[in-house]
């Protein structure tokens, strides 16, 4: 066989898969229905939680919020949607 | 002059997500509560800085986000934070899924850096896009998918996870069709 001409092996995504002579290396990337199985167990308790409704405290809250039974004062420091976050970095 | 009432609203169907938001941070149910309870009062307190139109829902997370992290700075140079705390509530059993599987589950979130597990939550759990999830987390989206995607895989790599073949129910349907199950 032609030096040139020689098979040089799967190259690509699947290339690791098709070397049975290699040592098995874990996947770095999940399949899509594993991503869907880990959401969905994610999901359960956290639907759970959402499940509960609105606990009667926070209704008595905000009714009392609007009747002016309580008032909120507004903050100096107040960090909202559109405020600077520290925490830039992952 | 009171707020609109459809703003009252808003905010009451916001907070069963906002508990469980929360719930996910703090690990703790009452204490959570409080942390909503505040998020409602501050956010009342300063309605002025929402915009009408906006993402009622993202923006009260990112308070509710933001007082967290201002209150666990303090709390942490007072006592040590259990990390991955939300892990230690998840006391459900699903019917659907082999206890053994979600005991494992509930271990690797626990493990997740807290970074992760926020991310994941928001974007997993809670229905985020991207774009909403590095909003409230005020970081770039690129950040956040980096997150999501590295607590995903450092979950499955936690609970071995291979293939969906390894993973909850189907593991033992499966088993179960090859007559190898035992039929528990």
């Amino acid at each position: 066989m032609n030096e040139q001409n020689k098979p040089t092996g799967p190259k690509g995504p699947m290339a690791g898969s098709m070397q049975g002579s290699q040592p098995h290396k874990r996947k770095s990337s999940l399949t899509r229905e594993t991503l869907v199985k880990i959401g969905a167990h994610l999901q359960i308790p956290y639907n759970e939680i959402v499940g509960q409704g609105v606990p009667d405290r926070f209704v008595t809250l905000i009714r009392r919020l609007e009747t002016g039974e309580i008032a909120a004062s507004q903050d100096d420091d107040f960090r909202g949607e559109n405020a600077a976050s520290d925490d830039k970095g992952s | 002059m009171p707020p609109n009432p459809s703003v009252s609203e808003a905010m009451l169907r916001a907070v069963p997500s906002l508990r469980a938001f929360a719930i996910s941070l703090c690990g703790n149910v009452d204490r959570a509560d409080d942390l909503v309870q505040e998020t409602l009062l501050r956010a009342w307190a300063n309605l002025n800085s929402f915009e009408p139109g906006t993402n009622m829902s993202a923006w009260l997370f990112t308070i509710l986000r933001n007082l967290f992290r201002s209150e666990y700075r303090k709390r942490r140079r007072e006592v040590p934070d259990g990390e991955g705390t939300y892990a230690e509530t998840l006391k459900t059993q699903p019917e659907q899924a082999s206890r053994v599987e979600f005991e494992e589950f509930r271990t690797a979130l626990a493990k997740l850096p807290p970074d992760q597990r926020e991310a994941l939550v928001l974007v997993g759990a809670s229905g985020f896009s991207y774009e909403e999830a590095a909003g409230i987390c005020g970081c770039a989206v690129g950040t956040i998918k980096s997150r999501v995607n590295r607590a995903r895989t450092r979950l499955a790599e936690l609970m071995s996870i291979e293939s969906v073949d390894d993973f909850g129910p189907d593991r033992e349907l499966k088993a179960v069709l090859s007559g190898g199950g035992s039929g528990s």
